[in-house]
């Protein structure tokens, strides 16, 4: 190789392992070093390239595939998700056209409908609200707890960093899990844990506490609003018990910092 | 069952190891943060769609990224009019720790957005994909020697581009 071959390559390809190459920048005093330059403008031409990605990325792939998957096994038993779930998920995946105005209005109207409101002991507007934000969540992703999904910790703890709350131990029986922008922007998780019992929604609410805990009723599943640190933890299950499991889950296995 | 379900741990496996780098060069072709999760998304649901033609996990950056490409070609075709042309770079993550957030990278960064896309292709293929001139050439469907000439052109315009800057 020479002088002018080399710079052709170094140009193109400035860490080329082929032996004319490599043999060329050792032997020649000229272009050894203009081959060392190339490669350091290489690497700031990488780190210009290194574009960040969001953290849970993969974590959204993997629940959206998670339901794709489960569509696929409705389909080969001879069913399928209901039209309604298929708008919940492109609601959530952000693909739908036109109709999802009108199901933002539906929504609603089922919040107003379908919030019954239980024996409450924390009352006030802010209970209510977050009832309301935690029936919308729900309602939105219903098909949450119909789909079981493989998070691995180090997506799951990717979702807690968001809001400044680490994850210690292993929250057991996760079977759905995704960060959720919850409303203004602020991101919360939402997971499905499956108990003894049954499946428990758990909405995890940062910066938005309640006084204590408030039960509510949601599309006739009880409910229920615990303090959580700064925030709020909503539960949704089939029974006290079992959303008294989920809740010690989350104690046990989230620290606040 | 047993078939699937190893199905998609595979899958699984393909996501944690390629989703950063599937986002990125959606990114560069795309330059929109959110069409690139999209995009991202979409890759990897095509590619579930068609796992078992994948032979060789070892040949899995090089399909996921074919895929990418074509899925863009097809968004670009249902969306080119709501493109913009501006890069959002403000928007894609300023502060982790990977992207640097120096003024030299940012004018890098404006640089490489800048780059004709026959020129840039090739280059991220080569420097976030890893790939040899033969791979990115099988990849754009174009000759190695092409290839060398655009990588060698993309180096030289970008050293201009940001000699200019610089003075």
């Amino acid at each position: 190789m020479n002088c002018q071959e080399f710079e052709q390559r170094a140009w193109a390809e400035p860490n080329c392992e082929e032996p004319g190459f490599v043999q060329h920048k050792q032997d020649c005093p000229d272009c050894g070093p203009m081959a060392l330059e190339l490669q350091a403008f290489d690497r700031e031409i990488g780190s210009g390239l290194a574009v960040d990605c969001p953290d849970d990325l993969a974590a959204r792939i993997r629940a959206r595939h998670a339901i794709q998957y489960d569509n696929e096994r409705q389909a080969e038993r001879g069913s399928s998700l209901t039209e309604m779930t298929q708008r919940l998920q492109d609601r959530l995946f952000g693909r739908g056209p036109a109709w999802i105005g009108a199901y933002a209005a539906f929504a609603t109207v089922l919040l107003v409908v379908g919030v019954l409101r239980g024996g409450l002991s924390g009352g006030g507007a802010d209970v209510m609200a977050l009832e309301q934000l935690a029936a919308e969540h729900y309602a939105e992703e219903r098909f949450a707890t119909k789909v079981s999904m493989e998070v691995p910790r180090a997506d799951l703890a990717a979702m807690f960093a968001e809001f400044g709350a680490r994850l210690d131990g292993e929250i057991m029986g996760v079977t759905f899990a995704n960060g959720c922008v919850m409303e203004k922007g602020i991101k919360g998780v939402h997971l499905v844990l499956d108990t003894p019992r049954g499946k428990v929604t758990v909405i995890v609410i940062p910066h938005r506490a309640v006084d204590s805990d408030t039960t509510m009723q949601v599309e006739n599943q009880p409910g229920r609003l615990t303090p959580y640190n700064n925030g709020t933890l909503a539960l949704i299950g089939p029974d006290g018990k079992s959303m008294d499991m989920a809740e010690e889950r989350m104690r046990n296995a989230v620290t606040w910092l | 069952m047993q078939g699937k379900d190893n199905a998609r741990a595979r899958f699984n496996r393909l996501v944690g190891e390629y989703s950063k780098d599937v986002f990125r060069y959606a990114f560069w072709l795309c330059h929109n943060k959110t069409m690139a999760e999209e995009l991202s998304q979409e890759t990897f649901l095509r590619a579930w769609k068609s796992i078992d033609s994948l032979q060789d996990d070892k040949a899995a950056k090089s399909w996921l990224f074919t895929i990418v490409r074509r899925e863009n070609a097809r968004q670009y075709e249902r969306k080119r009019l709501d493109m913009v042309d501006d890069v959002d770079f403000d928007r894609v993550g300023a502060t982790r720790e990977e992207y640097d957030t120096s003024t030299e990278a940012f004018v890098l960064r404006r640089a490489l957005a800048e780059l004709p896309e026959e020129y840039r292709e090739p280059l991220v293929l080569q420097v976030i994909g890893g790939y040899s001139t033969e791979e990115i050439a099988n990849q754009l469907g174009i000759k190695a020697g092409a290839v060398m000439t655009r990588l060698f052109r993309a180096r030289k315009k970008l050293r201009e581009m940001l000699g200019e800057r610089e003075q």
